[in-house]
C-alpha cells in the first residue's frame, strides 16, 4: 500500500506541472464514465481538467467511491447550457481548453448553437470528442446510452456465456463505458496531436456499440466472409466460459476452494513434465506410445485430449488454488490462478508497482483503491488533489473567466450554479444512512455531519 | 457494408496523407495483439506504422483473418537485435520513428545495450512503451505474459461468474490483451504529446494485470475499505447478467436462447411496464402476493424496487417468465412500443442486417493480399475533418524489407546478404498460406478460388 499526499483543494491557479500531459487543458461536460474517465486518465498524467455538471443534476456517480476514486486531480464546475450565462461560461472553457469531450445526447449542443463550429470559430485548434450509445447519426442517434448499449449491441455478449447452449452473458464492471473511456482518451489525444503538427483541431463522433464491436477480434470477419452462423436456438461456439475452445489443458479450471486457475500445458517440457502428474502417461519414443514423445500437446477433439482434459479437471477440483500454483510452478507448467481481493492486497508485484494507494478524500477522509497504472520515466503521473466537490472551483474559475464576484453572487441566487461541500454530498447521497462510511461515526464527524 | 478501395501493397516514401494522425511515425516491435493493436489503431488514424518481426519468427497471428483486419495500413519489415545488422537497422528505426512499442520480456532490450537512454541519444523526442504481463519491475517481471495473466491476476475474472457461488470467469476475446493495446496507445500519444511541447519524449512501463486492475470500478474501495468476501464464501459481485440491487433492470434470458436487457424503472416505465408483467399498476389497491402488510401494494410515484424488496423479487421473476415465453424480437416490439428501455443482445445476423451499423458502415469490405476481398471489422471512430481510413491491405511478412532498409542506407547487396544469412526474411501471399497451412486448415471460405487467387498449388 502506497500512501499518497495529496492536498484536499487544489486551487485552479496554482495547478502542479507534473507527468506527460503538463500543459494540456481539458474540458469535460458529460456525466457518469463514458465520456468523464477519459478526462480521469488524462488528469493522472498532468492535464489540468475541468469537469462541468449542471447546477441541479450532478452526476450520478456523485458521492460513491468510483467518483472518489475516480475524479482525482479533476477541477469541478457547474454550468447550465441551456441559459444565456450558462452558455457564454461554456464558451469560455471552449476558449480555454485544447480538448472538450461531451457525453449528452446527440445534437444537444447543436440545438443550442453551440455547434463544433461556434466552437472552433472561439477556438480553432479546440479537439472535440462526442460520446454517445450509438452515435451521433444513424436510425438510433436518439437511443438512450447504456453499458449495455454496447455490451448487448456490439456482439460482445453473444461472445461471452459459460457453454454454447447457455444464454449470452454480460461482462462486469461497465466493460463498454471503459473501454468507451479509453477510445475516447485515444481520439481526444489523437485530435489535439493534429492541432499540435497542423493548427487546427478535429471533432469526432465515438459510440460505444461500435467500440464494443471494434473489439471482437476475427470473430466477424469469420462470421461474414465463412459463415455458418448459428440460427436462433442453435449452441453459439464462441460461448466456451473459462475452457479454451481447442486445445486441451490449455485453461481454467475450477479449485477446490471455489477459485479458478489457468494451466497451460503445452509446448513438449510441460507436456512432459505435466502429463504424469495429471495421470496421463508420459510421452514415449516407443512404438504405439499413447502420447509420442515430442508431443505439444493435444486439441479438445481427439480423444487423447478430451481423456487429458478430464483428468486436468479432476486434478485441479481436488486441489485449492494455491497447491496447484506451487505444484504447477514446481514443474515449470505456466499457470496463473484468479486473484481475489486478499490476493491482490497481499500480493508482492501489486505492493512494487504501488498499484493499491491510500489518498485523502475532501468526502470520505483517507481511503484506500486503484492507485497509478503505467509507469512514465521522466515524469510520472501523480495523484496531487482529491476529487473535488461539485462545483467547487466555481467562483475561482468564474473569476478568472471575467465574471465578478457579484455576478457570481447573482448566479447562485439565481440557481445557475451551485456548490455541494463534503456534508452536503453526504446528506444529499445518504452516505451514512446508505451504509457507504466504513467508520460512519469517525467519517461523519469528520465533515461536520450532524 | 462499406467497400473500400484500399492497395494491396502501398510504398514505405508514397504513405496517404489522411487522418488525424498525418504525419506521425511509428515503430512496432512486438507480437500478437497486446502492443501491436495500439499500432493498428493509430494507423487507422494515419499514422504511419512500422512493424517489425524477427525474420525466424513471424508473429503466431500471421495468415489469420485477424492479422489481415488488424494491420490495415502498416508496413511490414524483419530484423533480429541479436546481430549486429540487427542492432544497427533497429536504432535507424528509432531515429525514424515518433513513437517506439515494444513487448519483449522486460530488459531484454537492455540487455542488447539498446536501452531508452541508448534510443534518446539518436532521438530524444521518442516517445517509447513497453508493454508486458507484469512490468519492467517486481518479482513477477519475468513471469511470461498472456492475456490471462491480466484478466486473472489484475481481479477481473473474480468480479464475474454466473451466480455468487460460481467460479471466477474469463471473458472472451482476449479482453486483456485489447485493454492493454488501448492503453499503450493512450501512453504513447501522451509521449508524443510531451515531446511535441517540451521538446523529449518519455517511456512507459505498462502491465497487463495492473492495467486490468485499473478497470475494477470501486471494488477495490469496496474491499480494502469496507470488507470483502473470505474465500470459499459466496462473492456477491458474479452476477452475471443479473443486476446486484435493482429488479427489473437486467437481462434476461428469451425463448430463443438470446437475452434483452429491459430497464423498468422510472415511474412512467413502472406505470407502463408492471401491468404488462403481471405487477399490480402503480396506484391501484391490488396487493402483491406473499408480501408483508403495509409493503403489499404499489405506490403510485414507484420507480422500481430494489431485488431485496418483496415487490421487487416478484416483478424480476414476473420479467423474467414474461422474457422466457417470447424470442427477443417479439419483447424488443413490446417494450419499444410501451417506451421502456431495452436492448436485445446483438448477434452476428443482427449485426450484418441492421441499419445502425449500416448507417456508420461498421462492416466493411476490404482486399487483403492473401485472402483477396473480404468482410471484417470497419472504421469507428468518425472524425469531421480527418477521416481514418483503410487505405492498404495488411503487409506481407517482411514485405518493406528491401524498400526500407536501402533508405536507411543499405545496398542491395547487403540487403542479398542479409537475406542469405537468414537475417531477414519475407515471405509471399502463397508462402503465407503454406506456412500457415490456410487451405488445410480451412481458414479459406472459397478454397479453389481463393488459392488459385495467390498462385497455390
Amino acid at each position: 500500500m502506497t500512501v499518497v499526499n495529496n492536498v484536499l483543494h487544489q486551487d485552479f491557479a496554482a495547478y502542479p506541472k507534473f507527468g506527460v500531459l503538463q500543459g494540456v487543458k481539458v474540458f469535460v461536460t458529460g456525466t457518469n464514465i463514458a465520456g468523464p474517465f477519459a478526462a480521469c486518465l488524462m488528469a493522472e498524467m498532468g492535464a489540468q481538467v475541468v469537469q462541468a455538471e449542471m447546477p441541479k443534476i450532478p452526476c450520478q456517480t456523485r458521492g460513491t467511491y468510483s467518483w472518489a476514486q475516480n475524479h482525482r486531480n479533476c477541477y469541478a464546475i457547474t454550468l447550465n447550457a441551456a441559459t444565456a450565462r450558462g452558455k457564454e461560461l461554456f464558451l469560455k472553457g471552449i476558449e480555454w481548453a485544447d480538448i472538450w469531450i461531451e457525453a449528452g445526447r446527440p445534437g444537444g449542443y447543436e440545438k443550442r448553437g453551440l455547434s463544433d463550429e461556434v466552437c472552433w470559430e472561439h477556438n480553432k485548434k479546440l479537439s472535440i470528442v462526442h460520446v454517445s450509445g450509438y452515435g451521433q447519426f444513424g436510425p438510433y442517434k436518439d437511443k438512450a446510452s447504456y453499458d449495455v448499449s454496447g455490451q448487448a449491441m456490439g456482439g460482445y455478449m453473444y461472445m461471452n456465456g459459460v457453454s454454447p447452449t447457455s444464454g449470452p452473458l454480460k461482462v462486469n464492471p461497465y466493460l463498454s463505458d471503459y473501454v468507451t473511456a479509453y477510445n475516447t482518451c485515444i481520439v481526444a489525444l489523437a485530435g489535439y496531436i493534429h492541432a499540435k503538427n497542423f493548427g487546427e483541431g478535429d471533432s469526432c463522433d465515438v459510440a460505444q456499440y461500435d467500440n464494443m464491436f471494434r473489439l471482437m477480434d476475427n470473430f466477424p470477419a469469420k462470421w461474414f466472409n465463412k459463415g455458418g452462423i448459428p440460427g436462433p436456438g442453435e449452441p453459439v461456439p464462441e460461448r466456451t466460459g473459462n475452457k479454451a475452445d481447442m486445445a486441451c489443458c490449455f485453461s481454467f479450471y475450477d479449485t477446490k476452494d471455489g477459485s479458478a486457475i489457468f494451466v497451460g500445458m503445452t509446448g513438449v517440457g510441460p507436456v512432459e513434465r505435466g502429463y504424469p502428474i495429471i495421470g496421463m502417461p508420459a510421452p514415449s519414443a516407443e512404438e504405439g506410445a499413447e502420447i509420442p514423445i515430442g508431443c505439444t500437446g493435444l486439441p479438445l477433439f481427439d480423444p487423447r485430449g478430451a481423456k487429458a482434459e478430464k483428468l486436468m479437471e479432476e486434478f485441479c477440483a481436488a486441489r485449492t488454488a494455491a497447491e496447484l500454483e506451487k505444484i504447477f510452478d514446481e514443474a515449470g507448467i505456466p499457470n496463473q490462478r484468479a486473484y481475489g481481493p486478499a490476493d491482490i492486497l497481499a500480493d508482492p508485484q501489486f505492493e512494487a508497482r504501488e498499484n493499491i494507494v491510500e489518498w485523502e478524500d475532501t468526502v470520505y477522509g483517507p481511503m484506500k483503491g486503484i492507485g497509478i497504472t503505467n509507469r512514465f520515466t521522466k515524469n510520472p503521473s501523480k495523484i496531487v488533489a482529491s476529487a473535488p466537490c461539485l462545483g467547487e472551483h466555481n467562483r475561482e474559475i468564474f473569476k478568472l473567466w471575467g465574471f465578478s464576484d457579484a455576478d457570481i453572487d447573482d448566479m447562485y441566487a439565481k440557481g445557475e450554479v451551485a456548490t455541494w461541500d463534503a456534508a452536503t454530498t453526504a446528506k444529499v447521497k445518504l452516505l451514512k444512512e446508505w451504509g457507504f462510511f466504513w467508520d460512519p461515526e469517525r467519517q461523519a464527524k469528520r465533515i461536520g455531519l450532524e | 457494408m462499406k467497400v473500400f478501395h484500399n492497395a494491396l501493397s502501398q510504398r514505405f516514401t508514397e504513405y496517404p496523407q489522411f487522418g488525424v494522425l498525418r504525419g506521425v511515425k511509428v515503430f512496432l516491435t512486438a507480437t500478437n495483439i497486446a502492443a501491436p493493436f495500439a499500432g493498428s489503431l493509430m494507423a487507422e488514424m494515419g499514422a504511419q506504422v512500422l512493424r517489425v518481426e524477427a525474420p525466424n519468427i513471424a508473429c503466431t497471428s500471421r495468415g489469420t483473418t485477424m492479422c489481415a483486419q488488424q494491420h490495415r495500413n502498416e508496413y511490414s519489415i524483419t530484423l533480429n537485435t541479436a546481430t549486429k545488422r540487427g542492432q544497427e537497422l533497429f536504432m535507424k528505426g528509432i531515429e525514424w520513428a515518433d513513437i517506439w512499442i515494444e513487448a519483449s520480456r522486460p530488459g531484454s532490450y537492455d540487455k542488447r545495450g539498446l536501452t531508452d537512454e541508448a534510443c534518446w541519444a539518436v532521438n530524444p523526442k521518442l516517445a517509447i512503451v513497453h508493454v508486458s504481463g507484469y512490468g519492467q519491475f517486481g518479482p513477477y517481471k519475468d513471469k511470461a505474459s498472456y492475456d490471462v495473466s491480466g484478466q486473472a491476476m489484475g481481479g477481473y475474472m473474480y468480479v464475474n461468474g454466473m451466480s455468487p457461488t460460481s467460479s471466477p470467469m474469463k471473458v472472451n476475446p482476449s479482453l486483456s490483451d485489447y485493454m492493454t493495446a488501448y492503453n499503450a496507445c493512450i501512453c504513447a500519444l501522451a509521449g508524443h504529446i510531451h515531446a511535441l511541447k517540451w521538446g523529449e519524449g518519455d517511456s512507459c512501463d505498462i502491465a497487463q494485470y495492473e492495467h486490468m486492475f485499473k478497470l475494477l470500478e470501486n471494488y477495490p474501495s469496496v474491499w480494502f475499505n469496507k470488507g470483502y468476501p473470505k474465500a470459499g464464501e459466496p462473492v456477491p459481485y458474479r452476477t452475471g447478467n443479473k443486476h446486484d440491487v435493482s429488479a427489473c433492470f437486467s437481462f434476461y434470458d428469451t425463448k430463443d436462447g438470446s437475452a434483452i436487457f429491459v430497464g423498468m424503472v422510472g415511474q412512467g416505465p413502472t406505470a407502463r411496464g408492471f401491468p404488462m408483467i403481471g405487477m399490480p399498476a402503480p396506484g391501484s389497491d391490488e396487493k402483491v402476493p406473499g408480501c408483508p402488510e403495509g409493503a403489499d401494494t404499489v405506490d403510485g410515484k414507484c420507480t422500481g424496487y430494489p431485488l431485496f424488496d418483496p415487490r421487487g423479487a416478484r416483478a424480476d421473476a414476473l420479467l423474467e417468465k414474461f422474457c422466457a415465453e417470447r424470442t427477443a424480437a417479439e419483447l424488443e416490439k413490446i417494450f419499444e412500443e410501451a417506451s421502456i428501455p431495452c436492448q436485445k443482445v446483438f448477434g452476428p445476423e443482427d449485426i450484418l442486417n441492421d441499419p445502425q451499423f449500416e448507417a456508420r458502415e461498421n462492416i466493411a469490405e476490404w482486399e487483403d493480399q492473401v485472402y483477396g476481398p473480404m468482410k471484417g471489422i470497419g472504421v469507428i471512430n468518425k472524425f469531421k475533418k480527418h477521416p481514418s481510413d483503410i487505405v492498404c491491405a495488411a503487409p506481407l511478412f517482411g514485405e518493406h524489407n528491401r524498400e526500407v532498409f536501402k533508405i536507411w542506407g543499405l545496398s542491395d547487396a547487403e540487403i542479398d546478404d542479409m537475406y542469405a544469412k537468414g537475417e531477414a526474411a519475407q515471405w509471399s501471399a502463397a508462402d503465407t498460406a503454406r506456412n500457415k497451412m490456410l487451405k488445410e486448415w480451412g481458414y479459406f471460405w472459397d478454397p479453389e478460388r481463393q488459392a488459385k487467387r495467390i498462385g497455390l498449388e
